[in-house]
């Protein structure tokens, strides 16, 4: 079924479902499905996915990361294809990568993994309303509450609040919550039809490596309209 | 201490609580068999919060503004970051309430090194418990980490209380893969007061089988409402809503319209009737109140209001320090009698998440098993979604028990009525 998602509920797709996927320390793991897909068409052509410490200024901004690594603006997916992931100093050492400066630690007392700072989809051109207008059924999703990575499986989870129903292009008044957001993340990227022309970061939230070593940072992107299954 | 408290006494500030904290830990990484990296750490920390009275519209408030201070600052340094501290809680227009009073005991101390061994010795039995059921080839671990810390804690007020204790957690994660015929991973956290090498190594047999059940699910279960079985873990998430409710900071602002005698799970209960205790799971809360175990529900009835001295003084309750873990009994029926006719058994989500203020649960199910009355099958993928105010009088807890961070009760819940969203 075709959903519009608002900004903050891209930013947690950029974040959980595909970023958390990138994390190289994974790679040495193997435990990230998106190692075999270098260089590989993973997402429609409109989709292009920054992070870095540099490609915007927010929460997850610094100079350098905690290993002294300067910061940078990582491309990871360029009009579809996955063109490289982010790594800690010992990643990128392990796997002779260049360095992306995303290695940082909870604090003083916490060892330093790969993640993320500034993570988002670019603007494209399309009007939201537009987007809402192409719908027949479906739901405009916005105020995300959590939400889980699965870099193995390249699963997505998310929780959203809000989820608007649409019929025939427009908002009933009727709304569903809670909701979740699940499915596989190739499938939800190569369907993204639309993407709006105005991109919003949000920086309130921590990110976890699990349930642990918790650091600041930010997603976000545009309105974007792809399938997604909801429960 | 010295310095902060001679800080205070500077600046003139009369009420205040110090919370002081050394930290010792030993660290393990692996990956696979191997050990990756090791870590120790040995700091200490220091957290002051000092109060501000004043009038505000003819009202007594009393203001608070916490700061951490470190080994290395100067006189000087202290005394700023203590004035700022007092000035900025002049803005923080809290109702008066008044601080939990004492005097100096002596210090408890829950970690015996001669009974349980060093912080390296106790790494080093846990990593054995850890890998010594991973013996297959087919589902092994793929990668653990393991923190072994001793924590010494001591809390001063300006009321005259004076208390310390030292105790140990071990804790950490693992990650267990089965390759054929699904590359798949299952993620496991574990979190002990002592080191209990049998416990981790049951979770990790446990952890193993349900990795290899994992790798021959195929598909989502079917759409519909279910009977629902939660186990291990996340029944520990479910039990906690009561937890959280019951929570003066939670009762005061009316997030929760929990009272004390009520009924929480309502009338004509047909499932099981809950009793919960609160545990204490250490001798002092941070504010220096002695914690004992207390009835929180008897036979679904709310016995226990528990939290911190503000907001238990604006409730007009005894403060009881703030609990987090919880002791429910055996329930009704074996974990057997559970699963008869249509079920879903899930064992593993991504996240499973309940929502204290509303009630609901959810998660995306990385494994479950689903029975259709005759065959049992695994399944993967989809969520569920419910509501616990809707499910707990028809709720049913398991005579088998089991252990995990801050919970010991039944090992399995089941829910009716759940929404699933599969195939």
């Amino acid at each position: 079924m075709l959903r519009v998602c608002a900004p903050d509920v891209t930013g947690v797709i950029a974040h959980e479902a595909f970023g958390h996927g990138v994390e190289m320390d994974m790679f040495v793991k193997k435990r990230a499905l998106a190692e075999n897909y270098i260089g590989e068409y993973i997402a429609s052509p409109l989709v292009t996915m920054h992070d870095g410490a540099a490609a915007a200024d927010e929460t997850g901004s610094y100079f350098f990361d905690d290993e002294g690594v300067l910061a940078q603006d990582t491309v990871i997916i360029d009009k579809g294809i996955l063109k490289r992931g982010i790594s800690d100093a010992l990643t990128a050492l392990r796997l002779g990568t260049a360095l992306t400066g995303n290695g940082r630690r909870q604090s003083y007392e916490r060892k330093a993994y790969t993640r993320m700072t500034n993570t988002y989809f670019e603007a494209g051109c399309d009007k939201l309303e537009d987007m809402i207008a192409s719908i027949e059924y479906g739901f405009l999703l916005e105020n995300c509450m959590s939400g889980m990575e699965d870099p193995k499986n390249w699963g997505i989870q998310c929780m959203v609040n809000i989820a608007r129903e649409i019929k025939n292009g427009r908002l009933t008044g009727k709304i569903y919550s809670p909701v979740v957001l699940t499915g596989y993340v190739p499938d939800l990227l190569k369907s993204i039809s639309m993407v709006s022309d105005e991109v919003k970061l949000f920086g309130s939230g921590f990110c976890g490596k699990g349930y642990k070593e918790f650091v600041k940072n930010s997603n976000g992107g545009p309105y974007i309209k792809a399938r997604i299954r909801l429960g | 201490m010295d310095k902060i408290l001679n800080a205070l006494r500077k600046n003139g500030i009369s009420v205040y609580l110090i919370n002081e904290d050394v930290i010792e830990s030993t660290e393990l990484f692996f990956i696979k068999r191997k050990l990756d990296m090791r870590r120790k750490k040995n700091v200490h920390h220091y957290s002051v919060t000092v109060y501000n009275d004043f009038e505000k519209d003819g009202r007594k408030m009393r203001g608070s503004s916490t700061i951490g201070l470190y080994n290395g600052m100067t006189d000087d340094e202290i005394s700023e970051a203590i004035r700022e501290a007092y000035y900025a809680a002049s803005f923080v227009s809290n109702p008066y309430y008044e601080l939990p009073s004492g005097r100096k005991e002596e210090p408890v101390v829950l970690y015996n090194p001669g009974e349980f061994g060093t912080l390296a010795e106790i790494a080093g039995k846990m990593a054995e418990a850890l890998f010594a059921e991973d013996k297959l080839n087919d589902v092994f671990i793929n990668s653990a980490e393991l923190f072994v810390e001793k924590t010494t804690s001591h809390i001063l007020n300006s009321s005259g209380i004076d208390v310390s204790y030292q105790k140990i957690e071990i804790k950490g994660e693992f990650i267990t893969q089965c390759i054929e015929p699904r590359d798949v991973e299952i993620y496991m956290d574990f979190c002990y007061d002592k080191p209990d090498t049998e416990a981790l190594k049951e979770k990790v047999k446990r952890t193993l089988e349900i990795t290899k059940a994992r790798a021959l699910a195929e598909a989502a279960p079917p759409t519909g409402e279910y009977r629902v079985i939660l186990s291990g873990k996340n029944v520990r998430e479910i039990f906690k809503y009561y937890l959280r409710r019951s929570s003066a900071d939670m009762i005061y602002p009316k997030y929760s319209n929990y009272e004390l005698g009520m009924n929480v799970q309502g009338d004509n209960v047909i499932g099981d009737l809950l009793n919960i205790m609160l545990k204490a799971r250490e001798p002092y809360s941070y504010e220096g109140i002695p914690m004992t175990d207390r009835p929180l529900l008897e036979n679904g009835v709310l016995k226990t209001i528990h939290g911190n001295s503000r907001f238990a003084y604006y409730l007009g309750v005894a403060p009881t320090g703030v609990y987090n873990s919880i002791y429910i009994p055996e329930g009704s029926r074996t974990f057997n009698e559970m699963q008869t006719g249509e079920y879903l058994h899930v064992v593993s989500f991504s996240d499973f998440q309940m929502d204290e203020l509303s009630g609901h649960f959810s998660g995306e199910i990385r494994l479950a098993f689903y029975s259709d009355g005759k065959t049992v099958i695994p399944v993967t993928g989809g969520s569920i979604n419910g509501s616990l105010p809707e499910c707990h009088k028809n709720m049913i807890l398991s005579k088998e028990m089991q252990k995990e961070k801050d919970y010991e009760g039944p090992f399995a819940v089941l829910l009716p009525k759940v929404s699933v969203a599969g195939k």
